[in-house]
């Protein structure tokens, strides 16, 4: 297991990618591999997972207010 | 482990351009927008099937750039009007979401942020010089760990988006919390998308550090630890 990771900039560019859905699949098998054996590498992997799902799952979501919904569809209804 | 969805180049594709409507536009339909003539009862079908179901997104979104409901409001339904005053460059069935998205953000960039109560910190063109520059690159990865952030709330993740410029808010709300593609977001924001990854890299980088500050002042760090 490597203690250190030579090329964390853009081993944390892929990670990125990867948990957007984003990478190809060249990158994914990299990260594989990473993952088997480099800690930094895990160390980021699990640091983005968490960071994303703090933005994902945690904040709140805030919903259209009925009267604003109401006073929109009033408002179209008077354009022509 | 998330599912790959395809392979991403580096070019920015800019194929599909006319399903959204320039930046300006918007205010102006320029003349090879081909203009749809529907009828008044395809618009009103079109508005309440197309564009309605995104409004909770589209109210999100908005208070989360402009961090204020009043104003979250007004932005909102700025742009459901200029939706349907500009209904006839939206083509039926494509991405409704992300072209009412874009509406918003050119609303929130051209009437918003000069009245915004944010102070305006960062000026747009210096943020994108700064972190775009070549300097940027030689960053360094945040020391922080996965532990020391799990344990915060919504509200101080909230509290660390905010005080990020908002270009790189807007970044992360697109991708993290709407979960649009980087192409869905190139388009929203009209940058290329190289720039949609670096400028999300460079997002994530700030807000990790904001946390990390939240992290070790809610005494969630591991210095004592050591
Ligand atoms: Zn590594």
């Amino acid at each position: 297991m490597k203690e250190h990771c030579g090329h964390s900039t853009d081993c944390l560019k892929m990670i990125q990618l990867i948990l957007d859905g984003e990478a190809t699949e060249q990158q994914l098998a990299r990260l594989k591999v990473n993952l088997e054996s480099c800690k930094p590498c895990i160390e980021m992997y699990h640091l983005e997972k968490e960071v994303k799902e703090l933005l994902t799952k945690r904040m709140e979501k805030r919903c259209c207010p009925e009267q604003l919904v109401a006073t929109i569809k009033s408002k179209i209804l008077t354009f022509s | 482990m998330a599912t790959i969805q395809e392979a991403m180049s580096d070019t920015p594709t800019r194929d599909d351009d006319q399903l959204l409507p320039e930046g300006d536009s918007i205010d102006q339909p320029s003349a090879d927008t081909p203009a749809r003539g529907y009828t008044d009862e395809q618009k009103y079908r079109i508005f309440n099937k197309e564009f309605m179901p995104h409004i909770d997104s589209m109210y999100n979104f908005a208070f989360r750039l402009t961090t204020d409901e009043d104003d979250a409001n007004d932005l909102v339904q700025d742009t459901y009007l200029k939706a349907f005053r500009f209904i006839s460059s939206f083509e039926q069935g494509t991405n409704a979401k992300a072209w009412l998205f874009r509406i918003l953000k050119n609303s929130f960039i051209n009437d918003y942020r000069k009245k915004s109560k944010e102070p305006a910190k960062v000026d747009y063109q210096d943020v994108e010089t700064t972190y775009n520059s070549e300097d940027a690159e030689a960053e360094h990865t945040v020391d922080l760990r996965a532990e020391s952030v799990s344990d915060l709330i919504g509200d101080e993740v909230a509290t660390a988006l905010n005080s990020l410029p908002v270009d790189f808010r807007t970044v992360i709300i697109l991708c993290d919390i709407e979960g649009f593609t980087y192409e869905e977001m190139a388009k929203i924001l009209d940058i290329p998308i190289g720039t949609v990854r670096s400028r999300l890299h460079r997002a994530r980088n700030l807000l990790k550090e904001k946390l990390r500050d939240y992290a070790s002042s809610m005494g969630y760090n591991e210095e004592n630890e050591e």
